[in-house]
């Protein structure tokens, strides 16, 4: 479903994305990488907001490039990782101008939206998106970027990238997005990149390992990502690393 | 929706009750007319003087308040606003330097050139301002409003040199384009400029959907599908228009443009497409009843420079606390 074909791409003279070949098909991938380690960027490239120097993605059959922006908005949404809010719009508004509804369009649509009802946002429907605080801005955004990729309103929709989604989200909501995003996981490509190692040990979900620009594993399984993986690309001690009953690898103290 | 009808009525029975008010109500200090039995000596105020006053109020504050809400939501600063950003002042130096030159030259200084000076010198403006907000910092909020304040100092200085200069006439021309005034409108430029402010204001509202967008952020409006620099740059000349419309018909008139869009979203939510109408009356009323307050109050008119400035100052602080406080900039 997602191609990227021999993709480089130049951020500074220090720094650069090399050699991305990639296809990605359904499923729930994890983007895992330490700090810097070009997450974001392999992030922009995707979504079409930085174009690569050479080679090609496509998202479905719609190539990503700067010319293809309106019809990429209906395959892809995209939850970057810093968001701007520099005017006092209420959250329903928000909603209603990024899914193209009237606000009491969107007001029918969340009365009984799994989304809503998930990150329970019905309550700050009317409250302005500048007085919410840190998690709730950041579930107000995820209902944004969710309410976007859903298949009844946008039936050729086929990946989501999330950037950080975890931020400021508490314990409950946590785990209410990782269900929802395994579910979603059977019908489009969910590519989350997060910092959530255990996380990721946990489930059983493809993963790409990303270290200094270049892509360092692609595993089937998350569960296979190995000790030396661990103390190499994320710079652990060895110390940290134990193993549960079950055989999975797990990080003590985080 | 049943609340937003309401307060729509309410907005434009105000603009109607405001302009019968300056019409006829002569204030402290002006000539009150009853509109019944009107004497011929009363249409002549009524008509030549009162009239086309206000109609040039009603089109300043139009030009005005959808000029300031575009630049606020293009420059995503709630600040932003041609009086502070030196779009006006700029544009009131291009006329009186346009003014000098045709003087000089000795050909008639027409309304249509007046609009052109006046737009160079805003579209010029904003150009600066962009590309010193680039230099400063990334087109980051500050670094945008401190452009906007090195160039209005500037051109302050610039027009300080002028007035040392003049003799007793161009100072009062001067004045006129610094402080604001309406006395000079004739029904012509009125005509004219109000062709020019009807054709961009429709286009501004052909845009509203995509200026939604805009409140999201540049990358998320790009990621929505919206050609952000293009839409922009467009954008951006319409608001220098009609700023540069607001200068050729009054001079500079601070304040009208912050206050007016900040009014607006807060009674009508941030929804272009309901916003950029509400503005254009709620703009009107404003200056309206500005222009009346300068009219009225004292026995000699006021120039409402002075009149904008004394109500806006409060006002401006006033945001300065709602938005900015405890945040830095």
């Amino acid at each position: 479903m997602i191609n990227i074909t021999k993709v480089n791409y130049k951020i500074s003279d220090t720094f650069k994305i090399t050699n991305l070949d990639l296809n990605l098909d359904k499923g729930t991938y994890h983007l895992l990488g330490p700090n810097g380690a070009g997450k974001t960027s392999f992030l922009n490239l995707l979504s079409g907001l930085c174009s690569p120097d050479t080679g090609h993605i496509f998202i479905g059959n719609v190539a990503v490039n700067p010319l293809n922006l309106g019809q990429l908005s209906k395959v892809r949404a995209y939850l970057m990782q810093k968001q701007v809010a520099h005017f006092a719009l209420t959250v329903k508004g928000m909603l209603a101008i990024t899914l193209s509804l009237s606000e009491s369009a969107v007001e029918t649509l969340c009365e009984n939206h799994d989304v809503i009802k998930g990150l329970d946002l019905l309550q700050l429907l009317n409250r302005s998106i500048t007085a919410l605080s840190g998690g709730e801005s950041q579930r107000a955004h995820l209902a944004r970027v969710l309410l976007h990729c859903d298949l009844k309103l946008e039936p050729n929709f086929c990946l989501l990238l999330l950037d950080e989604p975890y931020t400021g989200l508490d314990v409950s909501h946590k785990l209410w997005l990782n269900q929802y995003l395994t579910q979603l996981g059977k019908y489009i490509t969910v590519l989350i990149s997060h910092h959530e190692l255990n996380l990721a040990l946990n489930l059983a979900q493809p993963c790409i390992i990303i270290n200094n620009g270049q892509i360092h594993r692609v595993l089937t399984d998350s569960r296979d990502i190995e000790k030396s993986t661990l103390v190499d690309v994320f710079k652990l001690p060895l110390s940290v690393l134990s193993e549960t009953n079950e055989g999975i690898l797990q990080i003590i103290g985080i | 929706m049943k609340s937003v009808k309401k307060k729509l009525y309410i907005t434009i029975l105000t603009l109607l009750i405001l302009f019968i008010i300056s019409l006829f109500y002569g204030g402290i200090s002006s000539h009150t007319i009853s509109p019944i039995n009107i004497s011929d000596i009363n249409k002549v105020i009524l008509y030549d003087l009162r009239l086309p006053k206000i109609l040039t109020a009603i089109l300043v504050g139009t030009c005005l308040a959808l000029s300031g809400h575009l630049f606020q939501l293009l420059l995503s600063n709630p600040l932003a606003e041609p009086g502070l950003l030196g779009v006006s002042s700029l544009a009131s130096l291009f006329v009186m330097l346009g003014a000098a030159i045709f003087n000089y030259i000795n050909i008639r200084y027409d309304v249509f050139f007046l609009v052109l000076s006046s737009s160079l010198g805003a579209l010029l403006a904003v150009t600066i301002i962009f590309q010193l907000a680039k230099r400063l910092g990334q087109y980051s909020s500050a670094s945008l409003i401190l452009s906007g304040i090195s160039l209005t100092t500037l051109i302050s200085a610039i027009s300080s040199w002028l007035i040392y200069y003049s003799d007793n006439t161009q100072l009062r021309t001067f004045n006129l384009w610094l402080l604001g005034s309406f006395e000079h409108v004739t029904f012509f430029q009125l005509m004219f400029i109000g062709l020019i402010t009807v054709t961009v204001t429709i286009l501004c509202m052909c845009k509203s959907k995509e200026l939604n967008m805009l409140y999201m952020g540049d990358q998320n409006a790009t990621l929505y599908g919206l050609k952000v620099n293009k839409l922009r740059k467009y954008m951006l000349i319409l608001a220098s228009t009609l700023a540069a419309c607001a200068v050729a018909l009054g001079g500079v008139i601070a304040f009208i443009g912050l206050l007016a869009p900040h009014a607006t979203r807060i009674i009508f939510g941030h929804d272009n497409r309901l916003v950029l109408p509400m503005l254009v009356i709620n703009g009107a009323s404003f200056m309206v009843f500005i222009e009346w307050i300068s009219r009225t109050s004292m026995s000699l008119q006021l120039p409402l420079g002075l009149v904008t400035a004394t109500l806006g100052g409060p006002f401006f602080l006033f945001i300065l606390f709602k938005h900015f406080k405890n945040q830095g900039l």
